[in-house]
């Protein structure tokens, strides 16, 4: 009934002009109420309200400021002919920036840009790295500064250069400390000259000096890991294995290195065979055999076959068979140390005491003898 | 039966055929009894016939030297389908002539050279003298024998020309159980009689003989190098097998052990008499010449593989039998004085030899200097005494009296007590000749440790039997571990206690050469079975854990005193 109503209001409203106008009515939400309204760019009036405007096409625009610097805005084209009557409904928009309002922030932009440019230009002038990326960028991208591939381009290679300087530079003062790396990337920057000028006469110079004192710093390695070695280091002995195979910090040496790797073989046969010595010692300790007196252990274990006659058994010909039974018994046991004593200890007792007897002699002769006992002269 | 007249004469056919087969049977019996092992057709080779046969293929000349018609031997080898030496055999063997029977000479050599030493000698004698004429390979496989014949005979066979040049040996070494040596004459510059000191054990309270091979290194017939090639040179004695593991006195006196004549390794008997029992060893040289020399290296191979006889401790031992040993293969000692009658003692046949121009005494006469030329090897128990005082005199202080007390000292104790004595560790690093000293008293102990430990392994088997021992290793080893129990421990005892195994002579290269040394202890060491073998050694303590203990002790002393060597040398670095 009440939109019956109006329509009938515009209709009035309309045959009272004498123009082909249109009759517009703009209705605005309570929030919008208010707004200024434009049709065909010229103020008509506010919301809500009635117009007659002419027929044709009819551009309406409801704006609103907010504040100082944003503005609603609802705007529709549309064309109405003559005698028409239309009903706009008008929903501003949100709250945006006026038009001088971007431009004002555009300004202020392009005026900080410029000002962080040419403040990154003066630090990169000063030799500021990240400045110099900075100015390369702002170059390239006309931030702050008119565009310019070619200025670009110079920044970013003179951060790369100054870059590469600096390196060099710390690595110069590193190798001139004492490291030995720094000295073989000094010499790769003078090789390469990058960073430095190309000086292949510096670059020798500083791979020299790094030869120099990576071979002090071997053989002085050497050294600690040989004293190390002869206390009985098994480590140690293993590794200068290594070194004599090398040649790294001593000279190179094929039967040394031979040497310390049998004696690294020995040394952890050893302490395996100490462990399983150290615990038999402990099985026999722990039995109570140790804790009778002397007397009867001593009736136990040397007097018991002393008594019975199974020393004659060994004084027949079963006496290197019993002799290889013992030894497969011992066999887990023994080492190859062992097995070569085994050998040799029959005649040691001439060789020390009897060096010119026969079996002296014969004992040298079988096996190459330079222990000491060997050096001894009968008295 | 009653027997009526007709009967009566069928009866008398029917006892009579009776009668006949019984006496046939039982002459074919007893002709069976005494043949040897020969082909029925002998059977059929009458007494007649084997007397014509005997005579046509045997002759004599004045001389008593005997030829063969070889011709006819074969006609008849083949008309009686016999092998030659088989017909020959026969032929001897049937014979009555005193010319084709065995004497005492023989019979001494029966006794010493072949295992059939037991068998009527009339059999061996024509077994081997049918070999001697026939056989062209037996002068080589039986010297003793082909030297006999030679002079009984008055023949020369082309001695030992044809033989392989080297001479073999069976050998027990310390590290690979039994081998074969095969000996050269040229290289065997001298023969030794050695002689071991007496002792104070009832067995050895006379002293040991035995004999010694100097032989040359493979490089060298230089004497002074033959003389020092000590490891290889060899010894030959006669000794008891004891198919036990304790020996029993009165067996010993009754002749219960088989003795054989056995090979060993010098410096075994080095090791054996003058560092483990402390005794002095005399090495006098016999004097041969060259083809003596020869006789006598073949002769003592021959023997080596086919004599055995009962050993009796006091009336057939080592030196009796060395001295009939002589009588057979050295005929200069069987012309000789030392011939008249045997030594019971090794001590007075060996005093006795000494007086003989048959060896060479003179090299006692200064034994410092025999000492230096390998005549005499005295006793190391004064070296170990004088390492031992000065061991003493060095120490800070010691808690033993003499060496028998340190030595029971355990071997980690002895480490710790010189390594917690800083002097006298000072003192062995500066003065080598202490250090000897010090190394020489671990090595005594180590010594004395291993011979203890084959005592204990033989008090062990003693006390429980091997057949007890190995149902309870099959109860109780694992399938692996028990295998390496039966090859390694059960199955070589056992067969240490079989008697040899004899040859009918030396063994010719070819036989040699097929026959495979297996002895398996030596190779049972390797690291594969030694899990095996801890296993074993756990299960001996377990079976009897009193008893296995001292063959424990035993070991850890032999371990322990040579890594105290082992430590003690590192002294010198």
């Amino acid at each position: 009934m009440k939109n019956l109503f109006c329509r009938v209001c515009l209709l009035s409203l309309l045959s009272a002009s004498s123009n082909a106008d249109v009759a517009l009515r703009i209705v605005c939400s309570a929030a919008d109420e208010g707004a200024d309204i434009y049709i065909n760019d010229k103020k008509e009036g506010t919301c809500s309200n009635d117009f007659i405007v002419p027929a044709g096409n009819i551009s309406l625009k409801a704006h609103r400021l907010v504040g100082n610097d944003k503005e609603q805005i609802f705007e529709k084209n549309f064309s109405l002919e003559d005698g028409d009557v239309d009903k706009i409904r008008v929903t501003l928009s949100e709250p945006k920036l006026t038009k001088a309002a971007i431009d004002k922030k555009r300004i202020a932009t392009i005026k900080f840009e410029m000002g962080q440019a040419d403040s990154a230009l003066k630090k990169a002038r000063q030799g500021d790295i990240s400045a110099m990326e900075e100015a390369a960028k702002y170059y390239a991208n006309g931030t702050g500064l008119d565009k310019s591939q070619e200025k670009a381009n110079y920044w970013k290679q003179k951060a790369i250069d100054t870059t590469l300087y600096n390196e060099a530079m710390k690595t110069l003062s590193s190798a001139e400390a004492g490291d030995i790396a720094a000295m073989e990337n000094i010499a790769t920057i003078y090789q390469e000259g990058k960073g430095l000028s190309k000086d292949i006469q510096k670059a020798q110079y500083w791979n020299d000096k790094k030869a120099v004192i990576t071979q002090a710093n071997q053989e002085q390695h050497a050294k600690e890991i040989l004293a190390r070695a002869e206390q009985g280091n098994i480590d140690a002995m293993t590794k200068m294995a290594g070194l004599y195979q090398t040649g790294n910090g001593v000279p190179k040496n094929t039967e040394q290195a031979n040497e310390w790797q049998l004696k690294a073989a020995q040394a952890t046969e050893r302490n395996s065979r100490r462990e399983a010595s150290e615990k038999a010692q402990q099985e026999l300790e722990d039995h109570s055999y140790f804790e009778i007196s002397k007397v009867a252990f001593d009736r136990l274990f040397f007097e018991a076959i002393d008594d019975g006659d199974y020393w004659v058994i060994t004084f027949t010909p079963s006496t290197t068979f019993y002799g290889a039974l013992g030894d497969l018994f011992c066999s887990p046991a023994q080492t190859s140390q062992h097995l070569e004593l085994k050998n040799r200890i029959e005649a040691h007792a001439v060789n020390w005491g009897a060096p010119n007897s026969m079996v002296a002699k014969a004992y040298r002769q079988q096996f190459d003898h330079t222990n000491v006992i060997a050096t001894n002269t009968y008295p | 039966m009653v027997c009526n007249t007709k009967t009566t004469n069928n009866c008398l056919w029917f006892f009579s055929f009776i009668l006949f087969s019984l006496s046939f049977g039982l002459i074919s019996g007893c002709a069976n009894y005494h043949l040897s092992s020969q082909d029925s057709q002998q059977d059929q080779i009458d007494e007649n016939t084997l007397a014509e046969l005997t005579e046509s293929i045997i002759s004599f000349s004045d001389t008593e030297s005997l030829t063969i018609d070889q011709a006819k031997l074969s006609e008849a080898s083949l008309k009686y389908q016999l092998e030659a030496t088989q017909l020959l055999e026969k032929l001897i063997s049937n014979h009555d002539l005193a010319t084709l029977q065995f004497d005492d000479a023989f019979k001494a050599r029966q006794k010493l050279a072949s295992p059939a030493h037991n068998e009527k000698t009339k059999g061996t004698f024509a077994n081997k003298l049918s070999l001697y004429l026939s056989d062209p390979r037996f002068a080589c496989s039986n010297p003793i024998f082909t030297d006999y014949f030679n002079h009984r005979y008055q023949k020369e066979t082309a001695l030992y020309k044809t033989c392989h040049e080297a001479i073999p040996f069976s050998v027990i070494t310390k590290d690979n159980g039994v081998q074969t040596r095969w000996v050269e004459p040229e290289k065997v510059s001298e023969v030794h009689l050695l002689f071991a000191g007496n002792d104070d054990g009832l067995i050895s309270r006379f002293g040991h003989t035995l004999l010694r091979l100097v032989i040359c290194p493979d490089k060298s017939n230089d004497k002074g190098d033959c003389d020092s090639n000590l490891y290889q040179h060899l010894t030959l004695g006669f000794q008891a097998h004891v198919n036990e593991f304790n020996i029993d006195t009165l067996k010993g006196l009754m002749g219960s052990y088989q003795a054989y004549l056995y090979a060993e390794e010098f410096m075994s008997i080095y090791r054996q008499y003058a560092i483990s029992e402390f005794r002095d060893l005399y090495s006098l040289p016999l004097t041969l010449s060259t083809t003596q020399k020869d006789q006598l290296l073949r002769g003592l191979s021959q023997i080596h593989w086919s004599f055995s006889g009962d050993y009796k401790f006091l009336t057939q031992n080592c030196s009796t039998l060395l001295q009939d040993t002589f009588k057979i293969i050295w005929p200069n000692y069987a012309q000789s004085k030392m011939n008249e009658k045997n030594r019971l003692r090794p001590d007075s046949f060996f005093e006795d030899m000494k007086d003989q121009p048959l060896t060479r005494a003179i090299v006692f006469d200064d034994l410092s200097f025999a000492e230096q030329t390998g005549h005499y090897f005295p006793s190391t128990e004064p070296l170990y005494k004088q390492a031992f005082d000065i061991v003493k005199a060095a120490r800070s202080q010691s808690e033993f009296e003499d060496l028998d007390d340190y030595l029971k000292i355990l071997p980690q104790q002895r480490e710790q007590e010189i390594n917690q004595d800083q002097l006298y560790y000072s003192k062995l690093k500066n003065n080598t000749h202490l250090l000897g000293a010090q190394i020489l008293l671990e090595e005594l102990s180590a010594i004395q440790s291993r011979t203890r430990m084959q005592a204990n392994i033989a008090s062990f088997f003693d006390q429980h039997g091997i057949e007890n021992i190995r149902q309870y290793m099959s109860q109780n080893l694992n399938k692996h571990s028990y295998e390496v129990f039966t090859q390694c421990i059960a199955t070589p005892l056992e067969s240490q206690m079989q008697p040899k195994k004899l040859k009918a002579g030396i063994p010719s290269l070819e036989i040699m050469t097929g026959q495979k040394n297996t002895d398996t202890i030596a190779n049972c060491e390797s690291s594969q079975n030694w899990s095996a073998i801890n296993d074993i050694n756990l299960a001996f303590d377990k079976y009897d854990t009193d008893s296995w203990m001292p063959f424990k002790v035993a070991m850890h002393f032999w371990l322990g005193s040579l890594d105290n060597v082992i430590k003690l040398m590192e002294l010198t670095k």
